[in-house]
């Protein structure tokens, strides 16, 4: 994608970014006040559910390596591509069948490695459970490292304050989505669950497509009597204390009113006008950005992923996030139109997302680690290309100060019948995540393999030098995200964890 | 009549004061959420659901804002939970199902045989049929009559309205709103 900004800013943002950057370090250090709003930096957790297993991925182990690789996890020779100048190994598997399912799976992971190894930083954990739910949640709240606050709601509170939706949630139902446990975290950094990515925008104002669009000072007479009536009648004196009703006229006598005055809902819509969707003859418009990112992402009307990224760069674009959390989940999602079902099987690249997601790595492993992983790497390059062409300041692209982390459940277990390609796995605490950013250690493993067990193991966590005797917990890289972010952490108790950032 | 007993110690968590002027000191309420919200306002607007309220003209409002609007979506969305209110998406979702059902029976009542707003399809439109117009929205909506202090306040709008030249099919979908989207009509 071509930048939309110009190569001498890009240039002065090389040069000066970095400065840019440390400035708020070096201000924290001397103890300034300072706004980190003004200054921010951008989450995203793309939810890999079911358990992203790193060795058939960017960690894979290849037979000749391995002493007992007839029972172990571990990839024949050809299938593990190594990537010149980094550290990475790439998957290119293919299949006939997803276990059961007759769809069909050819997936290299070489290209997007080669395009992408220098902001990706590989690290490994092991983690404290096998729970679906509860490890996903561990793997945002570092096992509740942090009066039990998640890495969205940290990012959100550190640096949106001044965001209309500081922490937006477009994947739902995870434990990854999850609301921490601190009752004193400000209101204004508990995310938001935007459960269609499509209509949602329409929720953030309340006339626009409506038969009353070209009558908003009527509708503001309508609601100033709705002011009157509710002061006149006996409900609005008996729950005169009722703090939900509280909330209630707060949000829309005020937090609604700054929605419409901002027209969020234009910045936000991104479907084309159509038929289907005639938004022209509802007197709404789609967003300037709405067929950018419909080319990056082409089948967002199909699935949900695609229109969950593209309403997730829209929202980081547009200054109204701080932290987007979306992701794959559980739930299967095909191309109908493609046709094939009761006909052999689904056609190349109609099937999204598998049933139960990463976790058919119970059915098939290999097969649905290779599908997955696919997703994973097609919808983080999309976002990083949209990021890294939209300026946000000073020469610099919103994609230089973004950290997007690859979360999981949990590993994978490593052993397998002797010599069976076809195995499935159950859940392991032993893994490892990635981290895609220019703000970490790129082109970096923080830590290792085992070829001989297929375990991972980690490293020092000052010096990042990989450690064959130690194991990483999840309250490490909670801090080390939080550190590359440049969150205050100070008299949080976190472990320091400078390996895992840049500078 | 004495008792002989003692009177009890003042605990340490002793019961805040009664508040004056009849507030409830709990002050518990809950949003009725889309499902009681929607039946309610087919029953208050003589609607079918299918009418109520459509986005872009096909997503019904009741399906396309289902979780702002306190609903849940167990199967495809994994929300097995009403989520709390937080968002300025639930007001909206709020003003804009309410303002398309108000909309909806007031071009029905302004085309054929009128449910609610026929005091405001005559020829003229004075303070009795405002009056008249006050009743029957806090009888549909709120299941209860006005006060003299509501209806006083809807007669002076729809005055108001009338004087900028606001066409009485507007002026009843813009009252009906007002009262529609009012708290009493949210929560319970």
């Amino acid at each position: 994608m071509t930048p939309r900004f110009s190569r001498r800013s890009a240039l002065k943002a090389a040069l000066g970014g970095a400065a840019l950057a440390g400035s708020g370090l070096i201000a924290q250090r001397k103890g300034r006040a300072e706004d980190p709003s003004e200054d921010p930096r951008f989450l995203i957790v793309l939810t890999a559910a079911g358990g992203a297993s790193i060795i058939d991925s960017v960690l894979a182990v290849r037979a000749s390596e391995c002493p007992d690789a007839a029972r172990l996890n571990v990839f024949p020779d050809e299938q593990v591509t190594a990537i010149d100048g980094s550290p990475f190994r790439a998957v290119n598997y293919k299949s006939k069948k997803v276990g059961p399912l007759p769809y069909a799976v050819d997936v290299d992971q070489a290209p997007f490695l080669k395009k992408h190894a220098a902001d990706l930083m590989a690290v490994t954990w092991t983690t404290t459970s096998v729970n679906h739910a509860v490890g996903e949640r561990r793997s945002i709240t570092g096992n509740e490292a942090w009066r039990g606050r998640t890495l969205q709601e940290l990012v959100a509170a550190h640096y949106g304050k001044k965001s209309l939706l500081p922490n937006a949630h477009l994947v739902a139902g995870l434990g990854f989505n999850e609301p921490g446990s601190d009752t004193t975290l400000p209101d204004f950094a508990m995310g938001e669950v935007v459960a269609d990515p499509l209509l949602w925008p329409l929720s953030l104002h309340g006339t626009k497509g409506t038969p009353l669009r070209d009558k908003a000072d009527l509708v503001a007479d309508a609601r100033a009597l709705r002011g009157r009536l509710e002061g006149a009648s006996e409900l609005g004196r008996v729950y005169r204390n009722s703090a939900l009703l509280n909330r209630w006229r707060e949000l829309r006598d005020q937090r609604l009113i700054s929605f419409e005055q901002a027209s969020v809902i234009d910045r936000l819509l991104f479907l084309p006008d159509s038929p289907q969707h005639p938004l022209q003859a509802f007197g709404l418009q789609a967003s300037p950005d709405a067929q950018r990112v419909r080319d990056a992402f082409p089948d967002f009307d199909r699935d949900p992923l695609d229109a969950q990224a593209a309403l997730a760069f829209l929202l980081l674009k547009q200054r109204l996030s701080v932290s987007v959390t979306l992701g794959l989940n559980f739930e299967l999602a095909y191309n109908e139109a493609a046709g094939g079902l009761g006909k052999g099987g689904l056609p190349p690249g109609a099937l999204f997302n598998l049933p139960i997601g990463f976790d058919f790595s119970h059915q098939s492993h290999r097969a649905a680690q290779a599908l997955m992983w696919n997703r994973v790497f097609k919808v983080v390059e999309g976002l990083i290309s949209l990021l890294k062409s939209e300026e946000f300041a000073g020469g610099q692209s919103f994609w230089d100060r973004t950290l997007l982390y690859v979360a999981t459940d949990f590993g994978r277990t490593k052993d397998r019948v002797e010599n069976d390609e076809g195995f499935g796995s159950g859940h392991d605490l032993n893994n490892g995540v990635l981290m895609f950013s220019p703000l970490v250690q790129g082109n970096k493993v923080l830590g290792g393999v085992d070829p001989k067990t297929c375990l991972t193991y980690g490293f020092d966590p000052i010096s990042g030098a990989p450690d064959p005797g130690r194991t990483m917990n999840e309250a490490q890289i909670f801090s080390g995200i939080l550190g590359a972010l440049r969150v205050d952490t100070t008299s949080s108790g976190l472990p320091d964890v400078p390996a895992m950032r840049k500078g | 009549m004495a008792c002989g007993c003692s009177s009890p110690e003042p605990s340490a968590e002793a019961p805040a004061p009664l508040p004056t002027g009849g507030e409830s000191r709990k002050a518990r309420v809950r949003f009725k959420g889309i499902d009681r919200l929607q039946n309610d306002l087919v029953q208050a607007l003589a609607l079918p659901p299918s009418e109520l309220c459509t986005e872009l003209g096909s997503a019904p409002c009741a399906a396309a804002h289902r979780i702002a609007l306190g609903g849940v979506m167990p199967y495809d969305r994994g929300i097995h939970e009403p989520l709390p209110i937080r968002s300025v998406s639930s007001p909206a979702a709020v003003d804009r199902l309410v303002l398309f059902a108000c909309a909806r029976r007031a071009e029905l009542d302004f085309s054929s045989n009128p449910a609610l707003f026929g005091d405001l399809t005559g020829p003229a439109v004075g303070d009795e049929e405002a009056r008249r117009l006050a009743r029957k929205l806090h009888n549909a909506l709120l299941r209860r009559d006005e006060t003299p202090e509501e209806q006083a306040e809807i007669v002076a709008f729809v005055a108001q309205q009338k004087a900028k030249g606001v066409a009485p099919r507007d002026i009843a979908t813009l009252s009906c709103y007002a009262l529609g989207t009012s708290v009493e009509a949210l929560f319970y």
